[in-house]
């Protein structure tokens, strides 16, 4: 069962097949994590939303219809509860918290890295919801522009429009660190 | 294609031309061939795509413990499935759970009704508004002003 597509474990799962659940939620559960993370800036809020999406996609199997991928279908429940929490409270990207002081030689290249990873994902983070979310589709989870629209539920030009305008807007707030040689830090 | 255009698509497409739909990229490949700043734009493009990817990337490792808990979490019993099985059983909760798929056709659905109930209001018969108001003109004309501020005649009480 490990080969089926997600497809066909939807179609198993609609029959209440617990063990196929759980085999897309193994599949799942990591992809969801990330996302969550990255639209919440919060650990705990993001396992706590991916388990609530799996459990969504239990209880509403029998309706679910094989109009998109499920992998762009799950995305969109998490993408959609991400968002209502992300609204709901103050958002802080991950690395905000910073890391423990690192003993190693290398400690200096490390710390100017994170600080590099800081300034991106803070500039990222205070990109507008849609444009925000077209950069994680995209760049993180590496989705097509058509499987974004579909995440989204909006066109592929409408996406190709928001990811115009994040760039543009990510390139001016790093400044130095989007030009030439900005990232060999 | 002016360079403009071509740093626009840059943006919308990324910055790897294969990805790029055919008629794009050849237009693109043309301007390459005929301009450096076009080439480095391109180069521009790939470097700052380079630097998101390498920050958006999430080690595989960072994310074993939090979907192991999560996975944990829903290993109990499952609660019951929502769908169709119900319905000979419990109408009105399938009447309630009626799921039009795609949600755009649910919205178009509710617009629909939400317009006919403004133009039945706007352009439907007016049926007796015209005869109520004139009955209450009327009514109005006949009551004496003066008795209805009056204080009761038995208690004294004013209105």
């Amino acid at each position: 069962m490990d080969e089926a597509s997600d497809e066909d474990l939807m179609g198993r799962i609609a029959k209440g097949d617990e063990s196929a659940f759980r085999l897309l939620a193994r599949r799942y559960a990591a992809r969801g994590l990330a996302l969550a993370r990255r639209i919440t800036g919060n650990d705990a809020d993001a396992e706590e939303l991916v388990q609530e999406a799996l459990l969504r996609v239990w209880i509403n199997a029998p309706r679910w219809r094989p109009l998109a991928a499920f992998r762009t279908w799950f995305y969109r429940v998490v993408f959609n509860l991400s968002l209502s929490r992300r609204r709901r409270g103050p958002f802080l990207p991950l690395e905000a918290a910073g890391d423990p002081p690192d003993p190693s030689p290398d400690a200096g290249a490390a710390l100017e890295r994170r600080e590099t990873d800081h300034r991106i994902a803070a500039a990222i983070a205070e990109l507008p919801d849609r444009q925000h979310a077209a950069i994680v589709l995209t760049y993180q989870e590496g989705l097509s522009n058509a499987e974004v629209a579909a995440v989204l539920e909006t066109t592929v030009a409408s996406v190709e429009a928001l990811l115009v305008r994040a760039k543009r807007t990510l390139r001016d707030r790093l400044g130095a660190l989007a030009e030439p040689h900005g990232d060999d830090v | 294609m002016t360079l403009a255009e071509f740093q626009d698509l840059l943006a919308a497409h990324g910055a790897h031309l294969s990805t790029w739909p055919e008629e794009l990229r050849d237009r693109a490949e043309h301007l390459l061939a005929s301009e450096q700043a076009a080439r480095l734009c391109l180069a521009e493009a790939q470097r700052f795509e380079r630097l998101l990817a390498r920050h958006m990337s999430v080690p595989v490792k960072a994310l074993d413990a939090p979907s192991g808990r999560v996975l944990r979490a829903l290993a109990g019993p499952l609660p019951r499935q929502r769908g169709w099985r119900r319905f000979p059983l419990s109408w009105p909760t399938a009447l309630l759970d009626f799921d039009l798929a795609p949600a755009r056709l649910r919205i178009a659905a509710l617009a629909g009704i939400a317009a006919l109930g403004v133009a039945l209001g706007l352009l439907g018969p007016d049926v007796g508004t015209g005869d109520s108001r004139l009955g209450v003109a009327l009514a109005a004309a006949d009551v004496d002003l003066a008795t209805v501020f009056d204080p009761e005649p038995l208690t004294g009480v004013r209105p």
